[in-house]
């Protein structure tokens, strides 16, 4: 089914309004300095680590060494009398739970009844040094009564009587879900072919270089502000005044610069509570900063996911039918849970053609650190299996898997079976960029044993349709202050995470003004000064608070055209605004400064401010849950990787990696190129390396909460990265933009897994890929077993009964025959 | 972390007698990486390895530093960071095996400021001694963790009631140079051959060498290897940098006509100390290197019993032994 595209009102269409060429643009597509760099890289920028308030205390937590226990008694005596400790803060002061979502609200800022982790806080104490907090919290005694514990998916599913969390749906899943988007079984029916393969993807964590830090300050106005190292202060913002039981209007929440975030900072946590509860209760400012330690349990990093995946197939490869079930070990608690184990589904049919869909999915709690959005929230485990599948189907039907995805990729402007809205799609081109650089028709099958070329594909979503809360306001805006210095600030709540949201802002409204970045004065993330916008996750920064700073910047540039046309006589169609100046298109030597234009505007319509906002469209899908998956657009990528496999060792190197993104114009191509990179990387090293795997036996401990034994990659291990923007404007973004964040990252484990197959003709349907499974898979190969490592089986789950969805082709046939399909919904 | 004292010895004799007084409470500093960075932040501390009270800085003696070589060896003080020992001349010609051990520790960062000795003396990596809730045998607790638990990167060989690996490249080097090291204490000064320097668990589950609480290690001497000598160096690490040994092979060996006459064979990663693999030395010797590696580096399975998750360390020190050997004859 055809949808409309974008109708082009923000800056996209290649003609303005009044019909003539558009001008060439000066800041947007251009390379530029991000507008915070020079005091970064000299150390000038104040973290929130940095930052010092007259009488600040330091916190610290007493957290649980036990992983799932009920508390009998917590006994802070000591800790209160010791010299320098001003404050003791238990659980029972807070009783309010919260979470991110509204369905997921399973957390306390300090556990009182019961820890379901190792690192669950139970403490926190208030000192005069940091010193003296750390050794009151030594003085600390908690007594547990034992519980059994829960490790892995198995042992939840197996144990439901050993609940971690009563609220949980049944034993100790959390959440679950089914869909059937038209008949499966009928699709498997038509299929020349039947398989199903199991997959499983460990969970890892973000890494930030930058430990979480919060300073919580109480003034003696009885109002609340938080300085807080956090992606989403609006979220944040929320909780705080719902848990501490003040009013929202008393709560300021300053999101400080971000030493990276990657998901990693998105939900609201204990820490950031209880510092403002602690000066809440001594009326001085409170500090913690975490250790790194501590930061490996808050984690909310990938989701560990078992995977099963029933394809029917034709002859020419063509998906007849899709059958995906998920299971994600979500640790210890909610958080954005619901959200992550939905994306390990819908948006498996945003790339090839899948004619009838079905998705279960299930997410169950364990006695670990938990699980929530990391880069590419959920979508890098089901995309794993789907590239992997996709790639045996190519094998078993003889196809060239790169061809192979061309044939099957899905229209623009359409729906997918689940009533996804496809915008622009520049995936076929983004194949043909990665094929004929990786030298691919050439070189595949023609390397030496042990050298091998593999290609995967994957889509992102442009931001989210749907807010983490229900409501029907903007997801973004923007405020644009000019005066008669001829400064423009932009407001807005965006939070720079490193990504350069700000950078962001300053080029789309020095674009609109014709002036330059370095222009523009950016006020962002604090929920007090600039307007809402919702947080720096599902990659919706750029489309969104971009869109709203072009309607802001382009409702101030109106105003000031008004005051400008008369005084110049020149029709206002005529004006342009463009190195600093405002002119006359026909007459450049007939204008004025831009900083002269404003003060005529100011002079003729009193204080200029403008305002811009977006929201998302309507999703077009009716059925519940149909909020999860829309986006304004989707981005596309294509990888292929190099892989140099040694089959004794089973050592997997990197040599090189070409891939292609489809992110839309770049605003800035430098900072594009940055996340392109920045996510090979990460997805590289979760892939051949990376586990938040935990040492069992009798304590469900990480098995090692440090930068030393977490392997992840260093620049060492990196490979020669080929990248290639494509740069086709999308309709629904400002200035034709795309996201760039979090896609990127998707393809390169399955490539990589790919790869490894195309050089030793094994597969190990399982990440990370470690030298001992690619081993084990020679191994097993040499004697005439199957050349495979991965789960031989899938859980007995108890799904619910599929939610039956008709397809918008089933749609389209009801409107044809005038009958509706069983189960469809209006 | 704990707080501590701080000593400035400004000679070995003033450092012994801080040593002598504190007993089991003192700790010898060097670079202090694992001690402070790692033993000491991370609280690893038991009834059989109590926190230090006290800490000797050895860098305020300028006697352990130093690379002196003579027709005989090569002496290096204790206190010579890696780095100075990479880039020395005379280690370089005579010794590059401990010259490669040495570049392939941690990161250059590391190196600048980790010293011989204290890479020598440095403790396991066993992430369960390392974790401070578990009260394993290493540190005088009662059990090992590692038998049920996650041990992927435990010892294959020679683990008895404990199963960390050595974690010292130079170390496994060393013993394949035949060095020996130079130890003072309050008795005086005594000479132990690395061959007899190091303890696995069965000897003395509470420590990886000889040496006790109130003794030092001053210097390290290596023997000028036999004319001729082939020397070789491998370590498998995860990483490419701040990684320990998976799996290391150092080797030194003499030949004659293809033929393997006189040398040694040493494994990092692979057992509680440097592991001499006696079996492959003795399935080599005398035979044509290229005609009997296969079969020889193959022995290195007859004495290695792995754990439930580390089977494949024993194929890759098979792999491993035969590509260093191969590599030492090129």
């Amino acid at each position: 089914m055809a949808i409309n595209p974008g109708t082009g009102s923000n800056g996209v269409s290649g003609t303005t309004s009044n019909g003539k060429p558009a001008r060439k643009r000066s800041v947007i597509g251009k390379a530029q300095t991000k507008i915070d760099t020079r005091d970064k890289v000299r150390g000038i920028t104040k973290y929130t680590d940095d930052m010092v308030f007259p009488r600040m205390l330091y916190a610290k937590l007493f957290r649980s060494t036990v992983p799932h226990a009920r508390i009998k008694s917590i006994d802070i005596s000591a800790a209160e009398k010791y010299p320098g400790v001003k404050a003791v803060l238990t659980g029972h002061a807070l009783p309010v739970a919260f979470g991110i979502m509204p369905v997921a609200q399973d957390e306390h800022v300090l556990a009182y009844e019961k820890v379901r982790m190792v690192g669950d806080a139970i403490a926190a104490v208030a000192a005069t040094s940091e010193e003296a907090a750390d050794e009151a919290v030594q003085l600390i005694k908690v007594e547990y009564e034992l519980l059994p514990s829960i490790g892995s998916i198995q042992e939840a599913l197996d144990n439901p009587d050993t609940q971690i969390h009563s609220t949980s749906e049944n034993g100790n899943i959390h959440r679950s879900i089914a869909y059937e988007f038209g008949d499966v079984e009928a699709g498997f029916a038509e299929a020349d072919h039947v398989r199903e393969d199991f997959f499983f993807y460990e969970g890892n964590t973000h890494l930030a270089l930058e430990e979480h830090s919060s300073i919580g300050i109480w003034s003696a106005d009885q109002k609340l502000t938080l300085h807080s190292s956090t992606q989403n202060p609006h979220y944040l913002h929320r909780t705080l005044a719902k848990v501490l039981e003040i009013d929202q209007a008393r709560v300021r929440v300053i999101a400080a610069p971000c030493g990276g975030g990657f998901g990693g900072k998105c939900d609201p946590f204990n820490h950031e509570i209880a510092v403002c509860k602690l000066s809440m209760m001594t009326g001085r400012p409170v500090k913690i900063t975490l250790t790194r330690e501590e930061v490996f349990y808050c984690h909310r990093g990938r989701h560990p996911v078992l995977m099963s995946m029933k394809i029917g197939y034709k002859n020419d490869g063509s998906i007849t039918a899709f059958h995906n079930r998920t299971v994600a070990d979500g640790g210890a608690y909610g958080g954005h849970g619901p959200a992550s184990m939905l994306y390990t589904g819908v948006l498996q049919t945003t790339t090839y053609k899948m004619p009838r869909y079905k998705f279960q999915g299930a997410r169950v709690n364990t006695n670990k650190a938990p699980c929530g959005p990391k880069r590419g929230h959920g979508t890098p485990q089901p995309r794993f299996g789907q590239e992997v599948q996709l790639d045996k189907i190519a094998t078993h039907l003889g196809l060239d898997p790169a061809e192979y995805r061309k044939s099957l990729l899905v229209e623009p402007h359409s729906l997918t079976a689940n009533w996804l809205p496809i915008a622009t799609i520049g995936l076929k081109k983004c194949i043909d960029k990665v094929v004929e650089g990786s030298g691919w028709k050439q070189r595949r099958g023609n390397l030496p044993h042990g050298k091998g070329l593999g290609i995967a594909c994957s889509a992102y979503m442009t931001g989210a349709g749907t807010a983490i809360y229900w409501n029907a306001m903007p997801h973004s805006g923007v405020q644009i202050k000019l005066d008669r210095s001829g400064c423009v600030a932009v407001f807005c709540g965006v939070t720079d995470i490193g990504q350069g949201s700000n950078s962001m802002l300053a080029y789309i409204a020095a674009e609109i003004f014709g002036i330059d970045p370095f222009d523009i004065r950016v006020v962002s993330s604090d929920t007090d000064i600039t307007p809402v916008d919702l947080g720096s996750y599902s990659s919706r920064v750029t489309l969104m608070a971009g869109n709203a700073c072009v309607q802001a910047a382009e409702r101030a540039k109106a105003i000031i055209v008004e005051a400008v046309a008369p005084k110049l006589e020149v029709p206002a169609e005529r004006i342009v605004f463009e190195g600093r100046r405002v002119f006359d298109e026909e007459d450049p030597n007939k204008g004025m400064t831009f900083a002269e234009a404003v003060i005529l505007a100011e002079t003729q319509f009193g204080t200029l401010g403008t305002t811009g906002s977006y929201k998302p469209p309507k999703w077009p899908g009716k059925y519940r849950g149909a909020g999860v998956g829309p986006a304004p657009t989707y981005s596309y990528c294509a990888s292929v990787v190099e892989t140099d496999v040694n089959p004794h060792t089973g050592i997997v190197s990197v040599p090189r990696i070409w891939i292609a993104h489809d992110g839309g114009t770049s605003i800035n191509p430098t900072l594009v190129m940055g996340q392109v990179e920045g996510s090979v990387y990460m997805g590289l090293s979760e892939t051949l390396f990376e586990e938040m795997t935990y040492r069992g036996n009798r304590n469900v401990v990480h098995k090692f909460p440090s930068f030393l034994e977490y392997k992840s990659h260093t620049s060492n291990d990196m490979p020669d990265i080929i990248t290639y923007l494509l740069e086709d404007p999308e309709p629904n973004g400002p200035f034709g933009a795309k996201e760039a964040g979090q896609g990127p990252l998707l393809p390169i484990p399955p490539a990589v897994a790919n790869s490894i197959f195309n050089a030793v003709g094994v597969r190990v349907d399982e990440i990370p890929i470690t030298p001992d499974k690619v081993l084990r898979a020679i191994r097993a190969k040499a004697k005439g077993q199957e050349g495979r490592v991965g789960p031989m089986r899938f859980p007995e789950v108890p799904y619910p009964d599929p939610i039956v969805v008709a397809t918008p082709d089933d749609r389209d046939h009801v409107v044809a025959t005038g009958k509706e399909p069983v189960g469809a919904t209006k | 972390m704990k707080s501590f004292e701080l000593y400035e010895p400004k000679n070995v004799q003033e450092a012994l007698v801080v040593l002598k007084t504190h007993g089991n409470k003192a700790r010898a500093l060097a670079g202090g990486s694992d001690l402070v960075a790692g033993v000491m932040k991370d609280w690893v501390e038991g009834t059989g390895m109590p926190m230090p009270d006290a800490l000797v800085d050895l860098s305020t003696i300028p006697q352990l530093k130093g690379i002196k070589a003579d027709a005989r060896g090569i002496t290096i003080g204790a206190m010579t960071t890696l780095t100075d020992i990479i880039e020395n001349k005379e280690v370089i010609a005579r010794i590059p095996l401990l010259k490669d051990a040495a570049h392939s520790v941690a990161s250059q960062l590391i190196r600048n400021y980790g010293t011989l000795g204290g890479n020598l003396n440095q403790r396991p990596r066993c992430w369960f001694f390392r974790g401070k809730d578990f009260d394993c045998f290493k540190k005088g607790g009662d059990f090992c963790y590692s038998v049920s638990g996650d041990n992927r990167y435990h010892a294959i060989i020679g683990g008895e009631g404990c199963y960390i690996v050595h974690p010292s490249d130079t170390a496994t080097a060393l013993l394949a140079l035949n060095a020996s090291a130079k130890i003072a204490g309050p008795a005086g000064e005594r000479t132990v051959a690395f061959d007899n320097l190091f303890v696995g668990p069965g000897v003395n589950i509470l420590a990886e060498n000889v040496l006790k609480p109130e003794e030092l290690m001053t210097e390290i001497f290596i023997p000028n290897p036999a004319p001729g000598t082939r020397q070789a160096w491998t370590k498998l690490k995860n990483r490419q940098v701040y990684d320990f040994a998976v799996c290391a092979v150092a080797t030194a060996f003499t030949v004659e006509n293809g033929t393997w006459k006189d040398g040694r064979i040493v494994m990092g990663g692979v057992a509680p100390v440097p592991y001499r693999a006696l079996v492959v030395e003795n399935a080599i010797k005398g035979k044509d290197i290229k005609a009997a590696i296969k079969q020889a580096s193959a022995a290195i399975r007859t004495v290695a019993r792995p754990m439930s998750m580390n089977a494949y360390k024993v194929d890759i020190a098979a792999n491993m032994l035969e590509r260093t050997i191969l590599a030492g004859l090129a």
